[in-house]
């Protein structure tokens, strides 16, 4: 599997994710320190090496707030339900959101506050 | 399975657990190769079992949510109980009733749904379920888990039942009507 040629292992993850420039839903469905994947039920009009910045809502640790991130498409997966990009991420707008994604990681890596 | 087996996983959900433990947990189980992505299948799960969470917890219900993934007779059927006091399909940016195939994500419903939840509700998780599995039936269930329809404050919960057919048992819809 490719995935287990990546330097960061990715781990299965649940978070709401909005393509910001056209408010469409999508779901974060695995990541890792250095992307994720975003998966969309309707087509994204994204192609590898595209720059997207999605809007993150992590539902299940309310210590992270809302914030944005940019992602470059490396892979665009489609099948008949859903349309997924592969992503690294690019850049974080601020230290405030690139420690909001590091909490996020950690959180799905368990390696934060587990109960 | 030979399409005559019945096998069940049964799990039992506290709200109050650590959602990466249900997530875990749905990652450890293996899903018998059906006509869609297991991936799939486990996230649907996953979407409609973050609905039954939610509702307990804004209910403040205890109980636990029980889910059930069985295969039988070539198929496999996910059964999600849960204590929330169901919900106002009306509410739905779309109805219960219509082909999923047909539903426009960009609908004006669909957008206003999700702006007035503040985009920490898409309105999709039936809608996922549904383009997921070959069937989909949600019942809203009494204090005696008898049929009702949803009135606030006596609907007790929600019992929704998924299924789809195995891959080589004939049990598919798709398989069924290539025949």
């Amino acid at each position: 599997m490719e995935s287990e040629k990546r330097k960061d292992p990715r781990v299965p993850s649940y978070a709401k994710a909005v393509l910001v420039d056209r408010q469409i839903p999508g779901y974060i469905r695995d990541l890792s320190r250095s992307g994720c994947q975003v998966a969309f039920m309707q087509q994204i009009p994204a192609v590898v090496g595209d720059l997207i910045t999605i809007q993150v809502i992590a539902e299940h640790d309310p210590s992270i707030v809302p914030f944005q991130v940019r992602l470059r498409v490396r892979r665009v997966i489609d099948d008949a339900l859903w349309h997924s990009l592969g992503t690294q991420i690019e850049s974080i707008f601020d230290p405030e959101e690139a420690q909001a994604f590091d909490r996020l990681v950690s959180y799905y890596s368990g390696t934060a506050g587990e109960k | 399975m030979d399409g005559k087996q019945s096998r069940t996983i049964r799990l039992s959900v506290n709200p109050q657990a650590d959602f990466r433990q249900v997530i875990r947990t749905l990652e450890a189980i293996v899903i018998p190769p059906v006509r869609v992505n297991e991936e799939h299948v486990r996230f649907a799960v996953l979407e409609l079992l973050n609905n039954s969470i939610r509702a307990h917890k804004e209910k403040g219900e205890p109980r636990d949510i029980s889910l059930d993934l069985t295969i039988s007779d070539g198929r496999l059927v996910v059964t999600i109980r849960d204590f929330g006091g169901g919900f106002d399909t009306g509410k739905l940016p779309y109805s219960l009733e219509d082909d999923p195939s047909q539903l426009d994500l960009h609908s004006a419903a669909f957008e206003e749904y999700q702006r007035r939840n503040g985009f920490k509700r898409f309105g999709m998780g039936i809608y996922v379920a549904k383009k997921t599995f070959d069937e989909f039936r949600l019942v809203f269930l009494d204090d005696r888990d008898q049929p009702m329809s949803w009135r606030p404050g006596e609907t007790v919960g929600t019992l929704i039942t998924l299924s789809v057919g195995t891959r080589g048992n004939g049990g598919s819809r798709e398989a069924e009507g290539g025949k």
